[in-house]
């Protein structure tokens, strides 16, 4: 028998990532991701660790020093009961990423039960993905009022009706992907050899979701951050004496003209925060897209469905001008 | 003046390299080519060779982030200097292209008649009826009927014969004397390509054009080409006249490339004994697959008819026999094999795998008619879990079946089916993504094969491969055959492929099994004429018996 | 066409369905009796009794549920009992602010996003497109409120080019009235547009990437036709689908802006009903932004038709 270099064959040309380049290199040079996880550290440090060394108390009010700017004594200055507002965020910042963490792993969690027990069962899918619908007809912030002001403000309910709010979206998402791995050629070849719909479930769908997922639920934990503080910000999330980005913001809006202060650090830490999980969003989805198209080109579905077309070297053959 | 005439096309030392995330790589290394009037030069390569990027160059068209050098002068102007509006008025008017998906050519939410036009408007024909009329002219011209009203439809109100005739009617349009085609007939099936190849021939002899064909079809060439040039990894490897090159090629890789291709009524019959000899009838085995009046329905969705796609179909596999079934695309036969496999629906007749009904097996008895049948499918890319290495990819049938229960024999198995299809065993821990696509559908045999199954089910296993890779897999599937024995249902549109493998052949059209007989006698006496057309319609890879063929073709009343 | 519609009109029934449990929901949900929040805890048994009695509450809850559908059905979402009016005079009291603010929103976004998406995808890579991202970013990063804030800040605090808060009617006094709206219309519209630049550029992408306008480029036709003329009306359906889902984050963002600015529109009504627990008017704000979110998608759904003649004929989309 003639070798295997009859030919040579030239199908891949050199233009696939080398084979030793890790997810975990790749993670290192993405700077985005990398900015963002930094950021995301360095503020759960902050407001974890920070509060118990300094002995900073949120609580602790000094109806003397009321909206003073920022001092050595008060390094963010103080709000409208005299408390130091450096120790208001920090307490805000546990509040809000303890939230958004918790709700994006509920929701996450539960979307992925629902999106994939939907994809294998087309009755439950009918059933499922009408509720989900349903939920989703109703704008978030909408929703999430509407339970609260029903359940009561307090963390624990707040973080029900976020879940409420965010599964149905992520439920979606992990179906109309494990639909499109079910009618994948590889499942096909599973469910032929004769495995269990449990097995492919398992083997075959379920991890070829989780990279959505995963990118999906950080977007997610961004989401319920912004949902939670403009929550606070309307009296319907975290109730007063305990601080939240979001009823910082509305005690800084009644007293913008004396105290901007209030608004502008308390802002600043709610914007950061947010952008640094969207940069960790984006960075983990330029790593999924990489890994999921390793080759240059596939062939296109047109010409796989009518079995023409070798596949074809064309790097990116689109042409703007040079 | 008079020299420039005699060529309207030079390419001088062209290269072009891309920079890629991986560095810069050269895809195309000093390619110089000349066109002359009325000639049709055929590029021909396999993947990778840079045909195609040659190929655009002539239009300026260029991938992003390339760099290019050299020189390619279209009636004197060379393009890679041009300024934009030069190479505005350049385009669609020296020189046009034809694409090879007619239908991602055509953007869908324009009329065809503003398609037409656009390309008329950009070269100063201002008058509305003026562009409409010469539009009309052109799509009678290239043989779309009822051209005054179908100019105002949509592209996806025509059929992908149609719609390729229209991409080339506007290619047409201000009559170029340089016409770049692009792979023009590979999406299409080859009673279609039969009719845009004389349509293309047409261009030259009514329009005066010469043509530049890229393709990877040596039919192709052999049936249009005047002169060939062949390329290989961004090198031009040779070119020659289309009889010189068929019948003397000196470069090395080009005689391979000509040794690698399947050509229809050359293979010799297979040297093997007969599966299914001088048993009685009562001592006669049970046929691996037994089907008698099979009907598959695809039922449709909301308002949408359901689509009828097997009709009344009735064959036999004994064990050990390989059948190749044929057919353009739409003619059933991926569905044939996806209803012995289960994954389809029967309507109605009777499907019968190793003696049993299949649409009637349920739970551990289908699983148990799954072990004995393995499955090749189509594309090498998908068809493999990106999570899994090529090990477990393999193994993945053991495991689903209890069958190897210890690690250590699970992976002996798997280093000696790789060993079966030729692979070097360190790829075991590999990604299929790493993997060649010839490599990858090596995977997918041995994947099939893990279990020893009596019956394998390959639907078009080397459509996707270049062609020295596509001869490769055929090799070590007939080697394989002959060795283990199983019985085949071999799917493909190539004729030639399955020629080469096939004890028997069934013919399908629309649904239909329109004959089913030895593989010599159906190929080269075909008695129904559907399967006579099917067969004049392939191009022979070779250019003096293609000259011949078409003659006869040509004589033939219609 | 007509069959298409009906089709979608079809599909919205379930998810009204589940829509109309989920808000009748929010008041049966709430731990404690309504009718003594509504109330107050010096009630007297006998008064509690008698706007149970009138609320229906005594009725089993399937015959409420129906009951309420019924009135849903006729317009009738029942009386606030703070505001002394039926819920639908209040909400037609406040839609008209919000309304106003949204079609501001809708324009600034649109006039930023179009532009701006379009731009980035024809010159990628170059530090325009960075630019732009970078804004994009940005703008997804600031909350609406926060957003506002600042504007407010800058705008009203610092500057003194517009008013701090406040409303008026554009049709009473149309330069004093886009003068109090602008801000939280800018607030509102900012963050859209970043969602929309980001669509607008990769849908743009994808269709300067498809062979069919490689086919149109090799027929001679300008960059400049290629962009405008070829390539917006394929890249206009996902900028208009999201346009309608981003609908959504307009109310949302609306609900706070409006408190932010005291824009008496539907959002301050909401949020005023929160703190009195209002839940005739919380349930009525809910159910009828929802109808109207759902109705801008279904006329978006329709537009489809105009932009791609294949949902026109009623064909599969690919």
């Amino acid at each position: 028998m003639s070798d295997q270099t009859t030919v040579p064959n030239t199908q891949m040309l050199s233009v696939r990532p080398p084979v030793n380049d890790t997810l975990l290199r790749r993670a290192l040079r993405s700077p985005s991701l990398m900015i963002g996880l930094v950021w995301l550290a360095l503020i759960a440090a902050v407001a974890f660790v920070l509060p118990p060394v300094l002995g900073l108390d949120p609580y602790a009010v000094e109806p003397t020093n009321r909206l003073e700017g920022p001092s050595a004594a008060h390094w963010f200055g103080t709000d409208t009961y005299g408390r130091d507002l450096f120790a208001r965020i920090l307490s805000g910042a546990s509040t809000s990423i303890t939230v958004g963490f918790v709700v994006a792993l509920i929701s996450a969690v539960l979307g992925a039960a629902i999106g994939v027990l939907a994809a294998f069962s087309p009755v439950l899918d009918q059933i499922l993905m009408r509720i989900c619908d349903g939920l989703m007809a109703i704008p978030a912030i909408l929703l999430a009022v509407a339970l609260t002001a029903a359940l009561g403000p307090n963390v624990g309910n707040l973080i029900i009706a976020l879940s409420v709010v965010y599964t149905p979206g992520l439920a979606r998402l992990v179906r109309s992907k494990a639909m499109a791995i079910k009618s994948e050629t590889f499942v096909e070849a599973s469910r032929v050899q004769g495995a269990k719909p449990i097995h492919i479930m398992v083997k075959h769908i379920l991890p070829n979701t989780l990279s959505v997922l995963f990118v999906q639920s950080t977007f997610t934990f961004a989401e319920s951050v912004i949902t939670e503080a403009a929550l606070s910000f309307l009296g319907a999330g975290v109730p007063a004496p305990q601080a939240s980005w979001g009823n910082i913001l509305n005690d800084g809006k009644s007293v913008i003209m004396q105290a901007p202060h209030m608004v502008i650090f308390t802002s600043l830490f709610l914007v950061l925060t947010v952008l640094a999980l969207n940069l960790v969003g984006d960075g983990l989805r330029d790593l999924v897209d990489q890994r999921s198209q390793p080759q240059p080109k596939q062939p296109g579905l047109f010409s796989r469905m009518f079995g023409f077309g070798t596949a074809r070297f064309q790097p990116t053959t689109k042409g703007t001008k040079r | 003046m008079t020299d420039q005439q005699a060529t309207p096309l030079e390419i001088r030392q062209l290269s072009i390299s891309i920079d890629t995330p991986n560095g810069e790589i050269d895809v195309v290394n000093g390619v110089s080519l000349d066109l002359r009037e009325r000639e049709i030069l055929a590029i021909v390569g396999e993947s990778g060779s840079g045909k195609t990027l040659t190929a655009r160059a002539v239009l300026g068209l260029f991938p992003p982030r390339s760099t290019v050098g050299g020189a390619i002068l279209l009636r004197g102007t060379d393009v890679l200097t041009a300024s934009g509006d030069e190479l505005r008025k350049i385009r669609g008017a020296d020189a046009a292209m034809i694409f090879q998906e007619p239908s991602t050519a055509l953007n869908p939410v324009f009329r065809i008649g503003w398609q037409m036009s656009e390309g008329l408007r950009a070269h100063g024909i201002t008058d509305p009826k003026e562009r409409r009329r010469r539009s009309i002219e052109m799509l009678t011209a290239v043989g779309i009927p009822d051209a005054e009203e179908r100019i105002d439809s949509y592209p996806h109100q025509f059929s992908g014969g149609q719609k390729q005739r229209i991409v080339i009617a506007m290619a047409l349009a201000l009559k170029p004397s340089v016409i770049i085609a692009d792979e023009p007939t590979t999406a299409l099936d080859v009673t279609v390509q039969a009719e845009i190849l004389d349509l293309l021939r047409e261009c030259r002899e009514s329009f005066g054009a010469a043509i530049v064909l890229i393709t990877h079809n040596m039919g192709v060439v052999a049936d249009i080409a005047d002169r060939v040039a062949v390329m290989y990894q961004g090198d031009l490897v040779e070119q020659a006249p289309v009889d010189t090159l068929f019948a003397a090629p000196t470069q090395e890789y080009t005689k391979r490339l000509l040794a690698a291709v399947p050509r229809l009524g050359h293979a010799q019959l297979r040297e093997r004994p007969a599966p299914v000899a001088s048993s009685t009838a009562a001592e006669r085995p049970v046929p691996a697959v037994a089907a008698s009046g099979l009907n598959v329905v695809y039922s449709g969705g909301f308002r949408q008819p359901a689509f009828h796609a097997v009709r009344d179909v009735s064959f036999e596999i004994a064990p050990g026999e390989v059948l190749g079934l044929v057919g353009e695309s739409g003619s059933g036969k991926s569905t044939i094999g996806k209803t012995i496999g289960g994954l389809a629906p029967v309507a109605s007749g009777s499907l019968r795998v190793f003696g049993q009904e299949i649409a009637r097996l349920r739970g551990a008895k289908l699983r148990a008619a799954r072990r004995r049948i393995g499955y090749v499918f189509q594309d090498p890319a998908s068809s493999f879990n990106p999570f899994l290495t090529v090990e477990e990819s393999i193994a993945e049938p053991m495991r689903v079946h209890g069958a190897f229960p210890e690690r250590g024999a699970r992976q002996a198995r798997v280093l000696e089916l790789l060993d079966a299809v030729q692979l070097p065993r360190q790829m075991a821990k590999r990604h299929p993504y790493e993997l060649s696509g010839g490599q990858r559908q090596r995977v997918g045999l041995a994947r099939a094969l893990t279990l020893s199954p009596e019956l394998l089910i390959a639907d078009e296993p080397t459509s996707a491969l270049d062609v020295s890779v596509q001869a490769k897999v055929l090799d070590i599937f007939t080697e394989l055959q002959q060795e283990l024995g199983f019985a085949a249902l071999f799917i493909s549109h190539d004729l030639a492929v399955v020629e080469l493998l096939a004890d028997r052949v069934g013919v399908l059209q629309r649904g239909s099994l329109v004959e089913v007989g030895q593989t010599a006698e159906v190929l080269t006496h075909p008695r129904e004429p559907y399967t006579q057309a099917l067969i004049a319609a392939v191009p022979v890879p070779d250019p003096v018996i293609q000259r011949g063929r078409r003659a006869a073709l040509a004589e033939r009343p219609r | 066409m007509l069959s298409y519609l009906g089709k979608r009109l079809l599909s919205l029934i379930p998810v009204l369905l589940v829509v109309s449990v989920v808000i009748f929901s929010i008041v049966h949900l709430t731990p404690g009796d309504p009718v003594r929040t509504i109330l107050g805890p010096d009630a007297s048994q006998a008064q509690v009794d008698a706007l149970r009695d009138s609320m229906g509450l005594n009725q089993p809850l399937i015959a409420q549920y129906f009951s309420w559908l019924g009135g849903v059905f006729t317009g009738d979402l029942g009386d606030s009992f703070f505001l002394r009016k039926s819920v639908l005079a209040a909400i037609g009291d406040n839609a008209v602010p919000t309304l106003q603010l949204a079609v501001i929103a809708i324009t600034v976004a649109l006039l930023l996003a179009i532009p701006l998406g379009t731009l980035a995808a024809r010159h990628r890579g170059t530090s325009l497109d960075r630019g732009v991202m970078a804004f994009t970013l940005i703008g997804m990063a600031v909350p609406s409120f926060v957003l506002g804030l600042i504007l407010m800040l800058l705008f009203a605090v610092q500057l003194r080019w517009f008013p701090v808060a406040g409303y008026v009617n554009p049709a009473d006094d149309f330069l004093l009235g886009i003068k109090t709206l602008i801000l939280p219309g800018i607030a509102l519209g900012a963050i859209m547009s970043a969602l929309i630049t980001r669509t607008t550029r990769a849908a743009v992408l994808d269709v300067l990437n498809a062979d069919y306008i490689d086919a149109a480029r090799s027929r001679g036709v300008s960059e400049t036709r290629l962009l405008f003329t070829h390539t917006l009306k394929n890249a206009g359906l996902p900028i208009l689908t999201l346009v309608g889902l981003t609908f959504g984050t307009l109310v949302t963002g609306a609900a706070v802006t409006e408190t932010i600015f005291n824009v008496p529109g539907l959002g301050s009504l909401l949020v005023q009903a929160i703190s009195r627990r209002d839940y005739a008017i919380i349930q009525g704000v809910v159910l009828c932004v929802t109808l109207f979110y759902l109705l801008i998608n279904l006329v978006i759904d329709l537009l489809y038709g105009l932009v791609d003649p294949r949902v026109r004929l009623g064909k599969a989309k690919g």
